[in-house]
């Protein structure tokens, strides 16, 4: 039986203050193929849900000397489903 | 012949198809989805204790919202598509496309999930403990002709210390399993 400590190596951390991943740079040259984000978000979702439930994710540009204000360049949606659907 | 008839004919195919299945074989399932059995089932008369918290970790599981642990990895084929800058990922729970997204306050739920967490914990190490040990079965001979359900003789590694296995009946020792786990 474990102590109840935290152990990296089996327990996970759970923040659901954080609804984004870390923000990261890109050059949108030609030859920049891919925006690597490698980062993990914890969402609650409903405990029966339903057949249009769905899990949103928008990729925002964020506001900068150049940029005015926050826009959201792409989204994208996946269904929630779980066996009983 | 146009796309209504045929659709027609179709579904009456169909119908007769489902008659004639559900004559000769009965419905075809026994139970809906909802009332169905799980897989894993702890049995009441084995373990009554181990049986009313695993009923109960399936009741809670239909109630309590679930979390989500969503691995980011990378946006691809993104080249010169958009201007260049910083950007975040962000992901929401939407009832609908195009409606606001749902929220639900982990503060209402907090002492549910540590009494789910425990009872998940309880569950999978006493099925490890279970899945450890030998518990293969064979029916034996007493010493006054009836038949007995005896542990069989251990294998493996420690074959030769199979002689104390001599418990019988069931040979998992669950009052064993139970004070290991306090």
């Amino acid at each position: 039986m474990t102590t109840g400590e935290f152990d990296p190596e089996i327990d996970q951390l759970i923040d659901l203050e954080k609804c984004h991943s870390d923000f990261k740079r890109h050059t949108a040259r030609y030859d920049d193929d891919e925006l690597a984000i490698r980062d993990t978000v914890n969402v609650l979702v409903p405990p029966k849900p339903e057949s249009s439930n769905v899990l949103q994710f928008e990729l925002v540009l964020l506001e900068s000397p150049t940029i005015p204000k926050d826009y959201v360049v792409g989204w994208g949606v996946f269904p929630l489903l779980n066996s009983e659907f | 012949m146009n796309f209504g008839s045929n659709i027609n004919k179709l579904v009456r195919n169909i119908k007769t198809q489902r008659e004639t299945i559900s004559q000769s074989y009965g419905p075809l399932t026994l139970h809906p989805l909802t009332q169905a059995r799980p897989i894993f089932e702890i049995h009441q008369d084995i373990d009554p204790d181990g049986f009313l918290k695993a009923n109960y970790l399936a009741k809670k599981q239909g109630e309590v919202p679930g979390i989500l642990n969503i691995n980011l990895i990378e946006c691809r084929c993104l080249k010169d598509k958009i201007s260049p800058g910083y950007f975040i990922l962000r992901v929401k729970v939407l009832s609908r496309i195009g409606q606001s997204p749902m929220t639900y306050d982990l503060n209402d739920c907090f002492d549910e999930y540590k009494e789910l967490s425990q009872n998940l914990r309880y569950y999978s190490a006493k099925k490890r403990k279970y899945l450890d040990r030998e518990h293969r079965e064979m029916e034996v001979k007493a010493e006054d002709g009836t038949k007995i359900t005896k542990s069989a003789v251990a294998t493996g590694l420690n074959f030769f210390n199979a002689g104390q296995a001599k418990k019988v009946g069931m040979s998992v020792d669950l009052d064993q399993i139970n004070e290991d786990l306090k």
